[in-house]
């Protein structure tokens, strides 16, 4: 998934460049949240990657903002449990069929997961909200 | 803003750099991790910035090693993943997947070695 472009025209300080660009990548996090109402693989691969390049920009931009800094960690935790979904998918596709029993395991574990990144993303929605409407 | 923004990327560049010298030094899970971690970020900062700061080679380089270095990852932290959860009742089954991850891996990271010695961030 191609990240969004930031449009930068006419910014002249650090601040306000990361204004636009949280903005701008918070945007991209709460368009792709969707994903957690169907749970499919590939949306909550995208919303993982949108996650990150947010938790990028806000540790990025914490030098300068140091209230930033909270959400960047809250946004890596968040993206360790979509990772931890993520490799447990990727080896259910190459598991040979005679393992059941790890199979449903694995499935479990993924389902932990995404169950446990849900509700870190609940908690973090209106934080998220707030760097949308640049309240920092 | 501008000035601000070069020596973020020349920082982040140079770490990257580095990343890259130690895991030629010494290829490993880690210091892949560090190569994969310091490019991941240089990249975010490209995207982030693209509007108005344009270095397309860089970001084709840190592209690149991005592509380089998946395989090698990928085939690590499944392995060590499977090894973990693998069922006790399942594990003759287990053994042969996992003796082609193992082998997975070990090409990988001579792959990503030889790609990654090509890679040039200037």
């Amino acid at each position: 998934m191609k990240p969004q472009v930031v449009e930068l025209r006419g910014v002249t300080t650090a601040r306000e460049l990361a204004r636009r660009v949280i903005g701008t990548r918070a945007q991209e996090v709460g368009r792709l949240a969707a994903a957690f109402e169907g749970r499919e693989k590939a949306q909550l691969h995208d919303f993982r990657i949108a996650c990150k390049r947010l938790r990028y920009a806000l540790e990025r931009f914490s030098a300068l903002e140091p209230s930033l800094e909270a959400a960047s960690q809250q946004f890596a935790l968040l993206q360790d449990a979509l990772g931890e979904a993520h490799d447990r998918d990727v080896l259910l596709t190459i598991l040979p069929p005679a393992m059941g029993e790890t199979q449903r395991r694995l499935q479990l574990e993924r389902e932990v997961c995404v169950i446990a990144a849900a509700a870190m993303w609940e908690a973090l929605k209106e934080p998220a909200q707030q760097l949308l409407s640049h309240h920092f | 803003m501008m000035k601000w923004l070069r020596k973020q990327i020349k920082e982040e560049r140079r770490t990257l750099v580095r990343a890259r010298r130690r895991f030629l030094h010494n290829p490993s899970e880690e210091s892949l991790h560090h190569v994969r971690t310091s490019s991941r970020r240089l990249r975010s900062l490209l995207e982030d910035s693209g509007d108005i700061v344009s270095e397309p080679a860089l970001l084709r380089a840190v592209k690149r090693t991005a592509k380089s270095t998946d395989p090698a990852r990928d085939a690590a932290v499944i392995r060590a993943l499977l090894e973990r959860v693998v069922a006790p009742a399942e594990r003759t089954h287990a053994a042969e997947l996992l003796r082609d991850l193992r082998l997975q891996e070990e090409l990988a990271m001579r792959r990503a070695c030889k790609k990654l010695a090509r890679v040039s961030y200037d």
